[in-house]
């Protein structure tokens, strides 16, 4: 389970978030959704333990991310939004590095590989971007982690590949991982979420079960584009 | 802790390579100067002779820390008067603070730490792997350096000569001098996060130690820096004097000095990601 209390975290300019409360239960997939700098990005850091909230308590499984980051970060998946990987090294040795760090074997980051169509001995230099995202997913996953953070998960993956990612999501909230996506893109979230949180401006102003929210976009004859653009006044574009 | 530190050594292994081998292959033009008396000629009393006028000018003498003209052009005085100070201490600054920067601050800013700060360790245990690196790179850099230069000296005719163990000593001074400046920039950028910084405050030191052992001389406040708290002028002639403990305390002091500092900040602080 992820628990996120009364979070608050600025940054010197000001921006950031306030006040944000989302939970996700083991086996529940949630989309975190919002614009560039509404602040999912920025949640899921202080959920991390990367950015110190002034405000706030965040845990998974009852661990707190902050006061026990190795414990938590045992247990936790995690894919940055835009994930930067040592150039000179190849996919192999980044599992190995994953995997030695949480005395687990390459097994299941092999098999995933292997899933993704991926060279496992080319350098990161040398691999596409959609082929890098592959590889920091594998890397986020290789531990089996009962809590997955990934920040736009499906950024440059390609269609094909995108099902796969949804499949493996899928097989860990069926064994009980709690999930929390982000993306800009309601239909991605439609794919695999069962609720959904949506940021504006550093605060939470919607968080419903996706079910509740494509139905009452049905009631009211809206698409779910439409009706997600009007949680930012951009329905008309 | 371990596999942090052998990723920290993988990842930059080839920039850790280059400057260990290198920097001792070109260094050993120092030692097969006096391997015949006719490479001796041309690139020692030519040299000698041809730049004597510089001796003259006593700012440029001091700017190049050199105290006695002829005592540059023997083996002894080009390896510890004129090698070993002041270069190894501001190129070892300057190395440490590139190898530092790519792995903490610089990759904060880039996004590469994003991958190591998910792994299950600490902030202190990342600081403590970092400050490990930052310390032996040095060392090892150094000891390489001179070891290589020593080769010919071991297994060559030369005319002049070099002993093995103030040799290694004098290497121990230098390099830790150059370590006092690199860790200094690799604690205010694991401070602040800033690559920046890194150059501003270990760049910032190296120049004005420099400065204040080139000019003391001249001015009481420069005199002071050198004398109390500049690793410069810690250096001493380690070489015929041996390692003095006060010099060596206080480069060492200087160290886990900047090396604390870092510690405070890089534990307390969000990362600097874009």
């Amino acid at each position: 389970m992820i628990e996120i209390k009364n979070l608050t975290m600025r940054y010197k300019n000001g921006k950031g978030v306030g006040d944000i409360n989302i939970t996700v239960d083991n086996g529940e997939v949630k989309g975190l959704l919002g614009p560039n700098g509404s602040g999912k990005s920025t949640t899921m850091r202080s959920l991390m333990g990367f950015l110190i909230p002034s405000e706030g308590s965040l845990s998974v499984e009852g661990i707190n991310t902050i006061e026990n980051p190795v414990e938590a970060k045992k247990i936790i998946g995690y894919l940055p939004g835009d994930p930067q990987l040592p150039q000179n090294l190849n996919s192999k040795s980044l599992f190995k590095l994953g995997a030695d760090m949480r005395a687990q074997s390459t097994n299941y980051a092999m098999e995933l590989a292997e899933k993704f169509e991926l060279e496992v001995d080319q350098t990161i230099k040398e691999l596409s971007k959609g082929n890098r995202q592959k590889v920091a997913l594998i890397l986020a996953v290789l531990h089996k982690p009962k809590a997955l953070i990934l920040d736009e998960p499906t950024s440059g993956l390609d269609p094909f590949h995108q099902r796969t990612f949804f499949e493996i999501i899928k097989e860990f909230a069926n064994n009980g991982a709690a999930i929390l996506l982000s993306s800009h893109i309601i239909s991605e979230v439609e794919k695999v979420a069962d609720s959904m949180a949506v940021l504006r401006d550093g605060a939470k102003v919607y968080d419903e079960s996706y079910e509740t929210f494509s139905s009452k976009a049905i009631e009211q004859g809206e698409d779910l584009e439409d009706a997600f653009f009007k949680f930012y006044d951009r329905r008309d574009g | 802790m371990f596999n942090y530190l052998k990723y920290m050594v993988t990842v930059p292994r080839k920039f850790i390579l280059n400057w260990a081998i290198f920097g001792g292959l070109y260094l050993l033009i120092l030692p097969l100067a006096f391997a015949n008396t006719s490479v001796e000629s041309l690139l020692i009393d030519t040299q000698r002779e041809a730049f004597r006028g510089m001796s003259e000018n006593e700012t440029m003498m001091n700017f190049l820390g050199i105290s006695d003209w002829d005592n540059v052009f023997t083996l002894e005085g080009m390896v510890t008067t004129y090698f070993l100070i002041p270069f190894v201490p501001i190129l070892i600054g300057i190395a440490t603070i590139i190898l530092l920067n790519k792995l903490g601050s610089k990759a904060e800013e880039d996004g590469t730490f994003e991958f190591v700060a998910a792994l299950p360790m600490t902030r202190s245990t990342v600081y403590l792997t970092q400050s490990l690196l930052a310390v032996f790179f040095g060392l090892f850099v150094t000891f390489a350096w001179t070891n290589i230069m020593f080769i010919p000296i071991a297994t060559m005719e030369l005319s002049q000569t070099l002993d093995y163990v103030p040799l290694m000593k004098a290497t121990l001074q230098a390099a830790l001098a150059g370590v006092s400046f690199g860790v200094l920039g690799f604690a205010l950028g694991a401070y602040t996060g800033k690559s920046s910084m890194a150059w501003a405050f270990g760049g910032g030191l190296m120049a004005i130690e420099y400065l204040a052992n080139s000019l003391k001389d001249t001015n009481d406040f420069f005199l002071w820096i050198d004398d109390n708290i500049s690793s410069f002028g810690a250096y001493g002639n380690p070489y015929q004097d041996g390692l003095i403990g006060g010099d060596v305390l206080l480069v060492i002091a200087k160290i886990a000095l900047f090396l604390a500092i870092g510690f405070i900040g890089f534990r307390n602080r969000s990362l600097n990601l874009r």
